[in-house]
């Protein structure tokens, strides 16, 4: 069960004793100081002989449930109908956990270290005297955040739940949209002192084994006290720790996690966290949003588009302006450079500087916004648009035309769907910005050249990070910066999928041969 | 070891690439944006020294005044060297900023420069060579001194490049005015061995017209050519597009404008020891403006009128022939690339002394073809 189990060896192995108080006195022994657990002692039986000890932790096992399935039915309920049993021992056990226990999961152990385990889990655990076993009763039962809408993908069009921080929550929101029997989900618990449930799910016979082989031994390597997020997992197994580019996509939402399930991908669910990973992941699958396929095919095709130059924006827009304006004016519009040298008129900083200054402020507001509650946030809103906007332009620091360079940068970096990504390219601008600097336009192309060397080389889990643009499957361009008609999206991704056809093109029996709707009209 | 070996290789490729070219970082307020150049030989009042034999002037935005301010909206920045590079780099001495030539629209030489081989071939060889300097720029010859150009103060437009630039530019719509960049210009000059036919431009108080060209040969002005011969000589190259024809019928003033105008040469005989060429004008248009009342879509009368039309056409293209044959003497209307190029064999045996095998022996016939298309709203 546990992961680790033969490396956390060292403390002393615990075993089931036959006598209640034993057992009882070897959990407080262990347990010692948490004062969370409940134990509850209760006696049944028309005698009151037969002692019984109900081990929980309080707020994460349902008490409702533990009143209604064991003490309610054990105590109660028992003495309606007189049990058989009437002496300890192995007839009760087996009465109590086939007979009288009306809860949905139940589990035998008889080893106090897993007792423990699934105490800390938050299920109950019940210690029948003279019996050498125990039942773990699935009672887990804490206060959880419903599902609610995500806010970091929100979409116009589309499915409103979202992943919440609970594991089970995930899982069955994921099944909901899968309810084939080749869907899998391989439990595994990580972290020496946190146990915390990952998941990973696949269909079986979509993806690729090899894929499916290295997910689990990336994840087997991974030897850590805690996961607290799944980003703990995304940066132990991501292939290049030193990319701006992310190469595990993350997603909040289940109805991206099941597409790329059907396209042949792996998802990795993490207890505590409502974000997914997905791998592998490519960069051109960073540039869709779930909504591409939910809209009609040239909508999400232009949409596609506007992304993709918003990226190119977003990361050369700056260094343009200070290689075009202090090296190379000549490819300016005679009338556009008289006004651009008009606007810098004054300006005490080189473009360079000026530059820096604009977007170093911005990356402070976007920054100061984003930690804010949202009542102050909006102040600090009005507060940028105001220094940016026009107190540094009035005062003479920054020319007016510099702070719609920074908007627009600004405004394309927010249409990157992928926050990870827009990230990357916030940190490459301020690098082609220093290039451009140095050496203008063609430092700009020497940097652009390093990027693409760079994302050509990437890959993540074993597949090209800049497929399907390297590898050339012609059948893969369908779903890049255009994405075709849905019924024209009839395989999966060549590198991914193994089962590739996914739809039949039947649109040649949408309309009807003419005399039969002739015919329709008369009757 | 082999750590170090890398890291070496590493740099070195680096330093290709960083080496590579040449970088010049100028701020964009600091550079002074030379929209236009004018040449002029200088005269003996501006003369610090005897050598000194052009004054350049260069016109740059006072870019601050342009979008609002009463001052003047450009500056003219004059120099005196007896060459390119030095009055370049007198204005380094002489101006806090940075001249840039990436905008510069036009050249103009004032009539004394055309006048003088010498001086004209100097200057030329200095700004088609200097690499700052780009060859799309337009080429002017002012009567007068260039200079003059620089004291017009257009009426409606902030700055007098771009408004000359794009009186320049209507030659798509009038075949009178005449484009002639410094890229062709140069070419022409080399391939005629220093025969030209330059668009002159006439400084006025508030607006420049550009009326005429001027006709060099061996790299001197020996004339200019008329408003309307410059349009004949439009034809001629095959430089016209858009334009308009007035003829007069039956004592009506009629116009017609055409839209294409196409000119091919076809070598129609050869006897005697002379060549006749045969100039083929293809022009289609409309009919703009009669008189009220004729019925302008008659067929007979659309007929007439592109009679007259054609007969103007080719009468004042061979009179303009004549006047390069028997004035100029100089072959600049496009025979001697016509040969040279389409009848190789034919241009060897008269190569040696073209000139005069030119004035004498070459025999021009132009036919035109009036296609008229429309002839505007009717009843």
């Amino acid at each position: 069960m546990g992961f680790f189990r033969k490396k956390e060896k060292k403390m002393e192995k615990l075993i089931i004793s036959k006598s209640l108080d034993e057992n009882m006195k070897r959990l407080k022994e262990r347990l010692k100081d948490c004062d969370d657990i409940v134990y509850k002692e209760f006696r049944v039986g028309v005698e009151q002989n037969l002692r019984f000890l109900l081990v929980y932790v309080d707020g994460m096992s349902s008490r409702d449930m533990l009143n209604d399935a064991v003490l309610n039915a054990l105590m109660v309920h028992a003495r309606e109908v007189p049990p058989e049993a009437k002496e300890p021992g192995e007839g009760l056990y087996k009465l109590v956990r086939y007979g009288g226990l009306p809860a949905s999961e139940l589990a035998d152990k008889d080893n106090l270290e897993d007792a423990i385990l699934a105490i800390l889990i938050g299920d109950a655990v019940l210690f029948i005297d003279t019996t050498e076993k125990c039942i773990i009763i699935g009672a887990k039962g804490w206060p959880m955040r419903g599902v609610s809408e995500p806010n970091t993908e929100a979409l116009i069009r589309g499915p409103r739940d979202g992943f919440t921080e609970t594991f089970r929550v995930n899982t069955a929101l994921v099944r909901r949209r899968i309810r084939d029997s080749r869907l899998k989900l391989k439990q595994l618990r990580l972290g020496k002192r946190s146990f915390t449930d990952i998941g990973v799910m696949y269909i079986e016979d979509i993806v690729s084994p090899e894929l499916l082989e290295e997910v689990f031994r990336r994840i087997s390597t991974i030897d850590i006290d805690a996961i607290i997020e799944s980003g703990y997992i995304e940066q132990l197994i991501e292939d290049n720790c030193m990319s701006p580019f992310p190469q595990i996509s993350v997603t909040e939402r289940p109805d991206e996690v099941a597409a790329s399930l059907y396209e042949g991908r792996v998802a990795i669910l993490v207890d505590n966290s409502p974000f997914a990973l997905i791998v592998p992941t490519t960069l051109n699958s960073l540039f869709q949003s779930p909504e591409d396929y939910y809209d009609r095919w040239y909508v999400a095709s232009i949409l596609r588009f506007i992304r993709y130059f918003a990226s190119i924006l977003s990361l050369v827009l700056p260094a343009s302006y200070i290689a075009v304006t202090s090296f190379h004016p000549g490819i300016l519009p005679d009338k556009l450079v008289i006004s651009m040298a008009a606007a810098r008129e004054g300006i005490p900083f080189p473009v360079v500087i000026e530059t820096f200054i604009m977007e170093v402020t911005f990356e402070l507001l976007r920054e100061a916004g984003l930690r804010l509650p949202v009542p102050i946030g909006s102040a600090i809103g009005i507060v940028g648009g105001i220094v940016i906007g026009s107190a540094a332009v009035e005062a003479g620091i920054v020319s007016p035309i510099m702070v719609i360079i920074v908007a627009i940068t600004a405004i394309s970096s927010f249409s990157i769907p992928n926050y990870s990504l827009s990230v990357g390219f916030r940190m490459l601008r301020f690098f082609l910005m220093i290039l451009a600097g140095v050496l203008g336009l063609y430092g700009i192309m020497l940097g652009v050249l390093l990027i693409l060397s760079h994302l050509v080389k990437l890959k993540s889990f074993g597949i090209p990070y800049m497929s399907p643009y390297v590898s050339f499957e012609g059948s893969d361009f369908k779903d890049t910066i255009v994405r075709v008609p849905t019924f024209l999206m009839a395989r999966r991704p060549i590198l991914l999928a193994r089962n590739r056809i996914r739809l039949r093109n039947n649109r040649n029996l949408i309309n009807r041969p003419e005399q039969e709707s002739e015919r329709d009209d008369k009757e | 070891m082999k750590a170090i070996k890398r890291l070496g290789a590493a740099a070195v490729m680096s330093c290709l690439l960083l080496l590579a070219g040449c970088w010049d970082k100028v701020e964009i307020e600091d550079r002074l944006f030379v929209l236009a150049i004018g040449v002029d030989s200088a005269t003996e009042a501006e003369q610090k020294i005897s050598e000194d034999r052009y004054t350049l002037s260069f016109v740059a935005p006072v870019v601050d005044q342009i979008i609002e301010g009463e001052g003047p909206t450009f500056h003219t920045y004059k120099t005196v060297e007896n060459n390119l590079i030095t009055s370049l780099t007198q204005l380094l001495e002489r101006f806090s900023k940075k001249q840039f030539f990436g905008h510069t629209r036009a050249i103009f030489f004032g009539e004394d420069i055309m006048k003088s081989d010498k001086l004209l071939k100097e200057v030329l060889d200095g700004v088609s060579r200097y690499h700052e300097l780009h060859n799309s720029m337009y080429a002017y010859i002012v009567p007068g001194r260039a200079e003059e150009v620089f004291e017009v103060k257009p009426m409606y437009d902030k700055l007098l490049a771009p408004y000359i630039a794009g009186i320049t530019e209507n030659s798509n719509y009038t075949s009178k005015a005449m484009r002639l960049s410094l890229l062709d210009m140069t070419i022409m000059l080399e391939n005629q061995q220093g025969g030209l036919v330059i668009p002159k431009l006439v400084p006025g108080e508030k607006e420049v017209r550009l009326n005429g060209a001027g006709v060099l040969k061996g790299y001197k002005l020996i004339g200019y050519l008329g408003d309307k011969e410059t349009s004949v000589y439009n034809w001629l190259m095959n430089k016209a597009k858009g334009g308009a024809i007035s003829i007069e019928y039956n004592n009506t003033p009629t116009v017609f404008r055409h839209f294409t105008f196409n000119r091919k040469i076809r070598l129609a005989k050869v006897e005697e020891g002379k060549i006749y060429l045969n100039y083929e004008m293809e022009t289609e248009g409309s009919i703009e403006e009669y008189k009220m009342g004729w019925k302008i879509l008659d067929n007979v009368l659309l007929e007439e009128i592109s009679r007259e039309v054609e007969k103007r056409i080719e009468g004042e293209s061979e009179k303009l022939i004549e006047k390069f044959q028997k004035q100029f003497k100089a072959d600049l209307i496009g025979v001697k690339d016509y040969l040279s190029k389409y009848q190789p064999k034919l241009y060897k045996t008269i190569e040696k002394d073209y000139e005069k095998f030119f004035t004498d022996s070459i025999v021009v016939e132009v036919t035109a073809n009036v296609k008229i298309r429309r002839v505007g709203l009717i009843k």
